[in-house]
């Protein structure tokens, strides 16, 4: 599904070149669950923003299902990215000014779906979310867990293939992970290919292979 | 979709009230000036379209063909041209010439009216649709029709129909009718339709040749236009037989009704039709204010861009392409301009009630085109407000947004938007001190008793004997004074002729006739000589009183030396110079003092001055003199007036004073919120240092200093050019009167003051808000 061949990424700095990236080689194979790790500045997130197609890099071959995507114009980059992916971040990013309803629909409403076919889709993932009662209220209203829900709830509307994740327990209590991480579990039984980024040590455990990332180089598998 | 934007964009609006305010209070303010523009380009295509046989009704103007092959266009067209295109061809129903003439004023003795005349004849009412409220229209001479707006001016609520009003050169009018209130937007503007005869009678132009008038003509049912052009290439070549060698050929040719507003031709005499030109001047002033009021809304949402960064970047993440943000920005944009056009329309309804000004039209027919021309233009200045912001905004890269890697956005090169905040200031200042040195001339002009006493003087008018009452008002306890005078200063005066012998050539001179009285009333200053000698008698004394410009206009030599040397006057009458007053201002500020001759001469006398010895309420003092007038005048009203109450009216236009202030307002206004601008993008763009400083132990003033020590140095640049620029306008403004009240540094320096008051006082609220912020806050990242 995924298939990174000698990415690099840089910035030039006072002249010389402080990589973000160097030659990542790496290949995901549809319905896999990993995990990325590594200390802090080590380009995890990077990593997980050029996979996601939000960060482009200065070097390299990026396939994704049959495209390549390094070879793509931005529009027709945001037209994979939009069909395929979903993205759920650490601090949730939900839009403020709507509720937890119409935060849902976003994606559905980029991609031009009738209101119709919106309700019915919303209505279903707030059902298996268990918050069809949450619906109208803001996401300042609710809890760190529910927040997150709710972006996970966003990313998975449009029913992509992959999900990334970045840190996506980092700011929640144990027990609330725990919660998050079963529901990826899940997912990725159903078949959705997952990538996280993760401190922790636990939350690796939920995956089937973890990637270790030092200095935006990739380590040896142990 | 559109929907989910406009409710977002609702949302934000009401999340940021403040911001939403500030953003709908500037545009809101400069819209109704905007929409006046429009309103007034609406309007000229509804000029004239209440008359009944429009579809058959032309005016005939005229090319003028001079020998070398050039050509001008005139819209009128000979006198006599009426006539006869009526006479001799029977298609024609009616044919009535117009004849305007400029720079009336009539009086009825106590109040002086500058006011739009027009000559017309019966027919004229006949063709147009004018009616008239009571009374008739007469074509015996120096009889006129008023309308009804001029017969409250002059007679309040009285009956205006029988009374007299004078013109100087034309004589006494009598009113035979009052128009019905018409529409204002008509090429035949005026405030009196005089008769026809009263002009004839006076003319002494060739009404052959001469395009002194213009002429209508209405054809009857049916009747092909086609017609009207061969009759009128008939009457031309009539016409032009009697042209002398060298003048030029005239060409007559109809032009239908409703083709006359707007002149697209450029056509000469084309009294009151706008043409093209004003159509542009005022689209393009439109489009100028809002580009003034739209550039702050940019300069401001850019300002503010890192609070919605987030938002377009986690759109961009959940699947948004560029051009979607850019709708949704832009939808923003167009919501705030459709509720500044609430708040527009409000503020314009509420301007037409407390402003009124002759020459605004406020009222256009078509309702629905006026709402549509309002509306695109509101989409437009959405679009245009809204585009730069929209593409600058929806450009930003969520990697890096959601990082929280970014600096608020901008506009333009920073040294570019600085100078513009000086720029702007110092146009506010200018223009404040331009309106403030007027608002004192006028202020001046209105409430002066210095070139000649106003205070505690009223006037009534009387019209032949006068000395019974003269001496029963005079018996009344209040009364100090009764003088008598031709028409009391303040208003255009009669014209005599002087000269310093026989010998001599005549210059003209203001002519009043006066009493001792009168003048002691009006406390004028003597240089030389002394006052008239009281006097009862009926015939006109051969004593009189010259200012000093009369003088110096006659040579006389010093004022001491012309005491008692002759002069002669009207070319007949020797009259002795008994005093010599200092020159003073008796009619228009602006000029220069004209000779002036005052004379004791009782068949002028038509106004009672009097004057009372101590302030009274006029309402009071006038209900105790009225008795003594209904003695000797049971029959006719009694015309009082408080004459400083009338000068003061007369001399301090209020309503363009009100819009000039208004405007003033909002130009004062737009400056403010490019500065509110301009600091919160640098307040934003600081917000981390500010946090770090805090943090450091920066107390809240010490970072107030910090943040607008910049600024204030623009308001200080804009401060210090102000100064100078001022005084020379303020200066330059006073010199246009000839006779001021010299510079008001006291109201300049309020004006001043209060401008760069407001302006630090915006400095320093925007910026403390950001002082006092929690710095916690500002550096938690995530």
């Amino acid at each position: 599904m995924i298939n990174l061949k000698h990415i690099f990424k840089w910035v030039t700095v006072g002249g010389s070149r402080v990589f973000l990236l160097k030659d990542i080689n790496l290949e995901v194979k549809e319905g896999e669950f990993i995990s990325i790790m590594g200390p802090s500045g080590s380009g995890k997130s990077t990593l997980l923003n050029v996979i996601g197609m939000l960060d482009g890099f200065d070097e390299g071959e990026y396939h994704f299902l049959q495209e390549s995507v390094h070879t793509l114009k931005e529009k027709q980059r945001a037209q994979l990215y939009k069909q395929y992916i979903g993205f759920v971040f650490q601090a949730y990013h939900l839009i403020d000014e709507l509720t937890v309803y119409e935060n849902i629909e976003t994606p559905l409403i980029y991609q031009n779906l009738k209101t119709s076919e919106r309700k019915a889709m919303v209505a279903d993932m707030l059902d298996r979310f268990n918050i069809v009662g949450k619906k109208d209220l803001f996401p300042a209203q609710l809890s760190g867990g529910q927040q997150q829900l709710v972006g996970i709830a966003r990313a998975l509307i449009a029913k992509p293939k992959l999900l990334l994740a970045d840190e996506p327990t980092g700011n929640l209590n144990s027990k609330q992970g725990e919660e998050i991480m079963e529901l990826f579990k899940q997912l990725n039984n159903e078949g959705v290919t997952i990538i996280q980024v993760t401190h922790s040590e636990k939350n690796a455990a939920y995956g089937s292979r973890v990637i270790n990332l030092l200095d935006g180089r990739k380590e040896i598998n142990q | 979709m559109i929907k989910n934007y406009f409710k977002t964009a609702w949302r934000n609006l009401v999340k940021h009230k403040l911001f939403s305010f500030i953003n709908i209070a500037g545009l809101g303010l400069a819209i109704p000036f905007a929409l006046l523009c429009l309103t007034q380009v609406v309007a000229v295509f509804e000029t004239d379209n209440f008359h009944p046989h429009a579809e058959n009704t032309y005016r005939i103007i005229t090319d003028l063909k001079a020998a070398n092959g050039s050509s001008v266009k005139s819209a009128a067209s000979p006198l006599a041209l009426a006539d006869d295109i009526k006479t001799n061809y029977p298609f024609v129903e009616k044919a009535t010439p117009v004849v305007r003439e400029f720079g009336w004023e009539l009086t009825n003795r106590i109040k002086n009216i500058n006011v739009n005349s027009i000559f017309v004849e019966p027919a004229f009412f006949d063709i147009f649709a004018f009616p008239l409220e009571k009374g008739a229209f007469s074509n015996m001479p120096n009889t006129l029709v008023i309308t009804h707006e001029m017969a409250e001016v002059f007679f309040g609520t009285a009956d205006a129909v029988g009374k007299t009003l004078s013109h100087h050169d034309y004589g006494d009018f009598i009113i035979t009718g009052v128009l019905k209130p018409y529409k204002r937007n008509t090429h035949f503007r005026s405030d009196v339709m005089v008769s026809m005869e009263t002009y004839r009678r006076f003319t002494k132009d060739n009404i052959n040749k001469d395009l002194t008038a213009y002429t209508y003509v209405l054809l009857k049912q049916n009747t092909g236009a086609k017609n009207l052009d061969a009759a009128l290439l008939a009457v031309a070549a009539k016409t032009n037989i009697t042209i002398i060698k060298g003048e030029p050929i005239l060409h007559f040719r109809k032009q239908a009704l409703e083709k006359i507003s707007p002149d697209f031709e450029d056509l000469q005499n084309n009294a009151y039709v706008e043409d093209y030109q004003d159509v542009a001047v005022n689209l393009l002033m439109a489009v100028a204010i809002i580009l003034m009021a739209g550039f702050n809304y940019t300069n401001l949402t850019l300002a503010r861009s890192l609070s919605r960064a987030k938002e377009v970047g986690i759109r961009k993440v959940t699947g948004a392409l560029r051009y979607q943000l850019v709708i949704q920005f832009i939808c923003e944009a167009v919501l705030i301009a459709m509720l500044s056009l609430v708040a527009g329309f409000i503020i314009l309804k509420i301007m037409q009630h407390y402003i009124h000004m002759q020459w605004i039209t406020w009222e256009v027919d078509n309702k629905v085109a006026l709402w549509a021309v309002f509306i695109l233009f509101t989409l437009l200045t959405g679009t245009i407000a809204g585009a730069v912001p929209a593409r600058i905004l929806s450009a930003f890269q969520p990697a890096k947004v959601l990082k929280g890697s970014i600096s608020p956005a901008s506009f333009g090169k920073i040294g570019f938007r600085k100078s513009l905040v000086v720029v702007q200031f110092v146009a506010t200042c200018c223009y404040v001190f331009f309106i403030g040195s007027f608002y004192s001339q006028f202020q001046y002009m209105a409430t002066d008793n210095k070139n000649f006493n106003r205070e505690n003087i009223y006037n009534v008018s009387v019209n032949g004997g006068y000395k019974l009452l003269q001496n029963d008002m005079a018996l009344n306890k209040e009364v100090e004074r009764v003088g008598l005078v031709s028409t009391p200063f303040g208003g255009s005066s009669a014209v005599c002729h002087i000269k310093k012998d026989a010998a001599g050539h005549n210059n003209a001179a203001s002519y009043y006739a006066a009493n001792a009285d009168f003048i002691s009333n009006m406390e004028l200053q003597f240089v030389a000589g002394k006052n008239l000698p009281q006097s009862n008698s009926d015939s006109a004394s051969n004593f009189v009183i010259l200012n000093e410009q009369a003088l110096y206009t006659l040579g006389l030599g010093t004022s001491q030396e012309a005491i008692g040397k002759p002069i002669i006057l009207n070319n007949d009458k020797t009259a002795i110079v008994q005093g010599v007053v200092k020159n003073f201002c008796y009619y228009i500020y602006q000029f220069n003092t004209q000779p002036l001759v005052m004379q004791y001469n009782p068949a002028q006398f038509h106004v009672l001055s009097i004057k009372t010895k101590n302030k009274v309420s006029a309402g009071d003092f006038k209900s105790s003199l009225e008795p003594v007038w209904k003695k000797y005048y049971p029959h006719e009203a009694f015309a009082f007036s408080d004459y400083e109450k009338d000068l003061y009216n007369r001399y301090y236009p209020g309503a363009d004073m009100q819009f000039l202030g208004m405007i003033s307002l909002v130009i004062f206004v737009i400056a403010i919120l490019g500065l509110i601008g301009m600091v919160t993008y640098s307040t934003e763009k600081r917000i981390k240092e500010i946090g770090v400083r805090k943090v450091m132990g920066a107390s809240v003033t010490a970072i107030i200093k910090e943040l607008s020590g910049g600024f204030i140095k623009l308001i200080a640049i804009a401060a210090a050019i102000c100064i100078p620029v001022g005084y020379a306008i303020t200066w330059f403004a006073n010199n246009m009167f000839a006779f001021n009240n010299g510079i008001n540094i006291k109201l300049m320096l309020l004006l001043f003051f209060l401008v760069f008051i407001i302006a630090l006082l915006t400095i320093i609220i925007n910026t403390g808000k950001a002082a006092v912020a929690n710095p916690v806050k500002s550096l938690r990242t995530e």
